[in-house]
């Protein structure tokens, strides 16, 4: 048993395709890498029913943090495998039933797209094992510490962080650079590299992706959004698209901070803490559950520009006619190491995987709705709905949403005990 | 599907580049103020996405950083209590061998298990091979 390399990562792919043609299908990522590869991620689901909810999980974003293509593959294999035998699945103490397993499978668009960044995953296996960025030298110069571009820094969330953030938080080092010769160098433009662009394209393609999960190391946290500053629920001006507000981002205690509905964040928190209980049901191994702000172990703060779990949920506020993605970034492996050993990566392996399946199954729409109502509701959205309120007047930081929160806020608690009771879970 | 081993798999002498030096898990020890005027003062690899901090009982905070040797010396030369650990670099050239060899899955010919539990099926599936 080892570790999967880039060559097996394809060709597990395209094993679980073939040997299940049908609650699986081979998606061909259409952005080469610089070194010429082409990714490919796994679509699992029927293809049944009403495609109202689809789960995207990436990983191998940083080529160093080995174990998350093997966590995917795992993950697929085995959601795959427990479908076609009609077994539930269980990791350490941590169990699912064949029933959670078929509703997965049958009401969920899940995809999972394992290794993003192939060419600094090859280099890190076989030359320099600490690699972080992908291989992309366009802006090195010809000079070898000057190749790559940090992956995860590369999305168009408050990418220019210069002028997004403080000053006081650039100081703090984590945010992003735009020196070349940085392990957080974030490329030349917002999805100026192919991996990021493959990300992109999946969420364009498949607009029913409202959860994200993207897998990194280590550290044993779930974060959630936001990641640029922290969190609030009262005051919607105050959000990443006012450029008001541009270089007072990134510092916690002061004026700022980053809007997001009551609900949404209860909601995020919440599966993040479902996640973490099922991590932990598997042999005890604890994850702190965070906003991707804060450092959970010790109370300081840390913001990123550019990362991969706000832009997916920044999406939405920034154009409501897309759909609103729960995001979240998990760090495995609480013990502090980039290269455990494969016998340890495979206890990681069920933590998370166990993890994964607990967000599948809280991503699960509430009813299971026949085709022809998304199909309708679809129609409705584009045709009806939007021409009447328009998303640029009536979006998520607009009169609509303040009326939205009012009514969930008194609603939501009252509604959510009865779906729950409905869902038997 | 597309030949996975691209053009980045040739020798780095081959193509006459530099592996970057050696990284060394260091441990910075001391007050919130002074870890983070390290990290203003220093670029740092401080992991995936965020500093990984230590608290001690003395209320100062140990914080570990990945750095070759020359960066440990400016560090300390500037004021800072380092403690040079394990040489990472080393332990990845090591974890290499723990990395797969060819194809098990054969070009997609085989299809990989999971390693969950499936009751009622086995005991243990197996692991992606």
């Amino acid at each position: 048993m080892t570790f999967l390399n880039v060559v097996e990562i394809e060709s597990a792919l395209s094993g679980l395709a073939s040997a299940y043609p049908s609650i699986s299908h081979l998606i061909t990522l259409p952005f080469f890498t610089v070194e010429g590869r082409q990714s490919h991620a796994l679509l699992i689901g029927t293809g049944n029913g009403c495609p109202q909810t689809g789960v995207l999980i990436i990983s191998g974003a940083h080529a160093r943090e080995w174990g998350g293509p093997d966590i995917c593959i795992n993950f697929a294999a085995d959601l795959l495998e427990a479908y076609s035998m009609g077994t539930g699945l269980v990791y350490g103490g941590t169990s699912y039933t064949a029933g959670q397993i078929k509703s997965i499978i049958e009401r969920l668009d899940l995809i999972v797209f394992p290794d993003i960044n192939p060419d600094g995953r090859n280099y890190s296996q076989n030359t320099y094992a600490m690699w972080r960025k992908n291989r992309n030298g366009a802006s090195s110069g010809g000079q070898a510490s000057k190749i790559g571009v940090d992956v995860n820094r590369n999305y168009d969330f408050l990418w220019d962080f210069n002028t997004a953030f403080a000053p006081g938080a650039q100081a703090g080092g984590t945010l992003a650079s735009t020196s070349p010769a940085s392990d957080l160098f974030h490329g030349t433009a917002p999805f100026s590299e192919t991996e990021t662009k493959n990300v992109r394209w999946l969420f364009e393609q498949y607009p029913q992706i409202n959860w994200f999960m993207d897998i990194h190391s280590y550290g044993g946290d779930i974060l959630h959004s936001w990641g640029d500053d922290s969190n609030q629920t009262t005051t919607p001006d105050k959000n990443f698209t006012n450029a008001a507000w541009n270089g007072q981002r990134g510092l916690p205690g002061d004026a700022y901070g980053e809007y997001i509905g009551a609900c949404d964040l209860a909601n995020v928190a919440s599966v993040g803490n479902a996640m973490g209980a099922a991590i932990a049901g598997v042999r005890g191994e604890t994850y702190a559950v965070a906003q991707a702000f804060f450092l959970p172990s010790w109370g300081s703060t840390y913001p990123t520009s550019g990362a991969s779990d706000d832009w997916a949920f920044s999406r939405y506020f920034a154009d409501p006619s897309k759909k609103k993605v729960r995001s979240y970034c998990v760090e495995f492996n609480r013990v502090k190491t980039f290269f455990p050993t494969w016998a340890d990566m495979q206890l990681i392996i069920l933590d998370v995987d166990a993890g994964l399946v607990r967000l599948c199954l809280r991503a699960l729409p509430a009813l299971s709705l026949p085709s022809w109502w998304c199909h309708l509701s679809r129609w409705w959205n584009e045709a009806i709905w939007h021409r009447v309120f328009p998303p640029e007047l009536w979006g998520p930081y607009g009169p609509w949403e303040r009326i939205r929160r009012v009514v969930e806020s008194i609603f939501i608690p009252i509604i959510r005990p009865i779906i729950r009771n409905f869902r038997g879970r | 599907m597309n030949d996975q081993t691209g053009s980045g798999d040739a020798n780095p002498s081959q193509r006459n580049e530099t592996v970057p030096p050696d990284l060394y898990s260091a441990r910075v020890t001391g007050s919130r103020e002074t870890l983070a005027k390290l990290m203003q003062t220093f670029e740092l690899d401080v992991g995936c996405r965020h500093p990984h901090v230590e608290p001690n009982p003395d209320r100062t905070a140990t914080l570990i950083v990945y750095v070759t040797d020359d960066r440990i010396r400016e560090i300390q030369a500037a004021g800072y209590k380092v403690e040079r650990g394990e040489n990472v670099s080393a332990l990845g050239r090591e974890r290499q061998k723990e990395v797969g060899e060819g194809d098990r899955f054969e070009g997609g010919r085989v299809a990989p298990r999971g390693l969950g539990e499936k009751p009622g099926r086995d005991r243990k599936g197996g692991s992606a091979s």
